[in-house]
């Protein structure tokens, strides 16, 4: 028989994190906690933004390419000369307006670029961020400070890394040959 | 002892005991003049004292000068191998928690040959006493330099000087997590007895550092900090709940700035109020730790108890283990359990294997499976059911309906970049993939283009693409969950990942879409 005080002992002890092994408690799957899935909303100030490249309206094309190609950046951002951000020109304007085309070399970026680009502020929420990603399949979003200033470039690998990171057991530690991942525990 | 009936051990009778008690009827052989005489000579007297039948100490050692101790006790005892008392000294204590087990190692013994077998007493705070006798060189062997001799100690095995960095005994024990670590030496008995007596009333694994002299290979190993003339100067003896002054006139005290120590010198009317105190039952290791750094010269060494904290002990706990076990799955013993169960018997190179089966034991064992089973089911279900878990393990495959593996455009490696050019403007892409014989080859991507091609005066005629492309390309197969995509993505920093169909050919998936995907999912259910 199992006096009361043992039982009681029994008990308390179950519930402390070394009474765990009394009654195996196997988690699997490493589920991601409910808490930790609101980087959804996070702003996307608190995500690591890149320096964005700029240029000025009046800059020519040529020079513009020749900045992304040499920084092994994507897009340079446009700016008139009060320092505000007129346009956007990217890797995919260079493909539509400048590859395969007549345009001359000296031509004002502004009249290529891809003017009033869509801007998000250092408070939006990642998903709105990745929203606009997808619907545009854009690779850069600039971010503009409350003064109309800007804060940096939101890019979509970063994007992707914070996803990344917080989903450890759906997503970064996922075997890189996948078929090797166990079915049973033990590998069955 | 001989067992009652009932099968109780029978009550020990109220018996004073004496230090005679505890000699044993040996000579007792060190070298004369070894340290380890006037510790023998402590604990012979300490042991009387602690109000413990002589028939429940054990004392267990190694191998070492040291671990002679045992005979010359007049207890239980275990003489045992080198390094591995601490796992006898388990054992023992673990199967009889009744008795006060005394551990007796040294230097080589405990922190080289035993060192982890130590290490794993400590954390698991069995209620074990530790004496390590610490003379910074192997005796019994004759002389060789040890886990704790100083750099530069020349001796035969180190005829240049060591060059192993020595390691501190006391930083060693709180490293593992050790509840009671202190440190005395052994030429003041008085000192030793206060410690040993300390450490016997610390439920857990209580270790104490002895500083002792190995008069033939080491001879005055401690003498510039214990020598009579200079140890009130070279010592600061820790008291609980009192400031950390020094000195033989009193006059000086240690103090930490930070995490830096500071030696004060007190003035003859100064008051000692700002002083901290001395907390031995401090929760964290660091201020111990610090404790311990001190060094002579420039510090005063400290002696002491410099850690005592309350923690469970194992025996308690598995003992409590136990009961809940057997509560659980009622009595057992070892032998149904090696004779029982589940096991095939080889009777010969090539012949049948005989399959046994113990019904009860598959029926408990199946019992524990079913557990396991119905917690990973209903884990698998909360899984299935999140919208966010869901989208991340869905099959890419399933994804490309969506988008439309039509999309995807190749081109050959032989082809002009031209033609790459022509491609990625006529269907407004951004990346195509480069094909040859139904083998990927690698993908080129508009970012290719006005990266390599851009601006340069390459002939886009007569450039092939594969002299720009990206060649072997990380890819996805069909199977992979958007999970495992974008773990490559996100990985490799690609924004197209390549999707293997095999005999169906290549799909490709971008960034955006996989993101979009996962999100949209989680917003239209969640």
């Amino acid at each position: 028989m199992t006096s009361p005080d043992t039982a009681r002992n029994i008990s308390a002890f179950a519930d402390t994190k070394y009474g765990k092994l009394g009654n195996i408690a196997v988690s699997y799957f490493t589920v991601t906690k409910s808490a930790d899935r609101e980087f959804w909303s996070e702003p996307v100030g608190r995500l690591t933004l890149q320096k964005a490249l700029t240029v000025k309206s009046d800059t020519a094309v040529a020079d513009a390419i020749r900045l992304m190609q040499e920084k092994g950046k994507g897009c340079v951002c446009v700016q008139d000369d009060t320092g505000a951000v007129i346009g956007i020109f990217t890797e995919r304007d260079v493909m539509v307006h400048f590859i395969g085309q007549s345009l001359s070399p000296d031509t004002p970026v502004d009249q290529v670029m891809t003017p009033d680009p869509v801007m998000v502020s250092p408070e939006t929420p990642l998903s709105e961020a990745i929203e606009i990603f997808y619907e545009h399949k854009f690779h850069h979003l600039p971010v503009l400070n409350g003064n109309g200033r800007l804060k940096g470039l939101l890019s979509i690998r970063v994007a992707v890394d914070f996803v990344a990171e917080h989903l450890p057991g759906e997503v970064l530690n996922r075997p890189p040959d996948a078929s090797l991942t166990a079915i049973e525990e033990g590998g069955g | 002892m001989i067992a009652t009936e009932d099968d109780k051990p029978a009550e020990p009778k109220e018996v004073k005991l004496t230090r005679r008690d505890f000699v044993a009827p040996v000579d007792v052989r060190w070298c004369p003049g070894c340290g380890d005489y006037a510790i023998l000579n402590t604990i012979q007297n300490v042991f009387p004292t602690l109000g413990i039948p002589r028939e429940r100490f054990v004392v267990v050692s190694g191998i070492g000068c040291s671990s002679r101790f045992p005979y010359y006790m007049n207890t239980y005892g275990f003489h045992t191998i080198h390094g591995r008392a601490p796992a006898v000294a388990t054992g023992v204590k673990l199967a009889n928690p009744e008795l006060s087990v005394w551990m007796i190692t040294g230097d080589g013994d405990g922190l080289s040959i035993g060192g982890n077998h130590l290490m794993h007493l400590l954390r698991r705070n069995i209620d074990i006493k530790v004496l390590l006798f610490n003379n910074k060189v192997y005796g019994l062997t004759k002389g060789q330099y040890s886990p704790t001799s100083e750099l530069g100690f020349i001796k035969k095995s180190t005829p240049y000087g060591s060059i192993d960095y020595p390691i501190n005994p006391l930083h060693f024990a709180l490293a593992s997590q050790a509840t009671f670590v202190a440190r005395t030496y052994d030429t003041n008995p008085k000192h030793m007895t206060r410690i040993f007596n300390a450490a016997a009333a610390h439920k857990g694994t209580a270790f104490v550092e002895i500083l002792q002299n190995c008069v033939i290979y080491n001879n005055k190993a401690w003498a510039d900090i214990v020598a009579r003339e200079v140890r009130d100067d070279a010592l600061l003896d820790l008291r609980d709940g009192r400031p950390l002054i020094y000195g033989k006139e009193y006059n000086r005290a240690i103090r930490f700035n930070g995490f830096t120590p500071e030696i004060v010198e007190l003035e003859e009317d100064a008051t000692t109020d700002d002083l901290p105190l001395h907390h031995r039952s401090d929760s964290g290791y660091n201020y111990a730790y610090a404790l311990a750094g001190l060094e002579y010269p420039a510090f005063p060494m400290p002696i002491g108890v410099f850690r005592a904290v309350e923690r469970p002990t194992y025996g308690e706990q598995s003992l409590l283990q136990a009961r809940y076990a057997t509560e659980k799955r009622g009595h057992r013993n070892l032998q149904s359990l090696l004779m029982g169960g589940d096991y095939w018997e080889v009777e010969e190179k090539d012949a049948l294997i005989k399959v046994h089966q113990d019904p009860h034991a598959r029926a408990d064992s199946l019992a524990d499976e079913m557990d396991v089973i119905e917690e990973r089911r209903a884990e698998r279900e909360k899984y299935i059911s999140d919208p966010l878990f869901s989208a991340l393990a869905t099959r890419i495959s399933s994804l490309e309906v969506t988008y439309g593996t039509g999309r995807v455009i190749s081109i050959d490696p032989g082809d002009s970049v031209n033609r790459a050019i022509m491609l990625l403007k006529e269907y407004n892409l951004d990346c195509l993939l480069v094909i040859q014989n139904k083998k990927l080859k690698g993908i080129v991507t508009s970012r290719d283009i006005v990266m390599k091609v851009a601006l340069t005066d390459m002939d886009r005629e007569k450039t092939a693409v594969k002299e720009i492309m990206t060649a072997r390309p990380d890819r996805a197969e069909s199977w992979n969950s958007v999970g495992d995509a974008i773990n490559k993505m996100s990985m490799g920093s690609f924004r197209h990942l390549p999707v293997d169909h095999n005999e169906q050919g290549y799909g490709m998936i971008s960034v955006q879409e996989l993101l979009g995907y996962v999100y949209t999912s989680v917003k239209d259910k969640g």
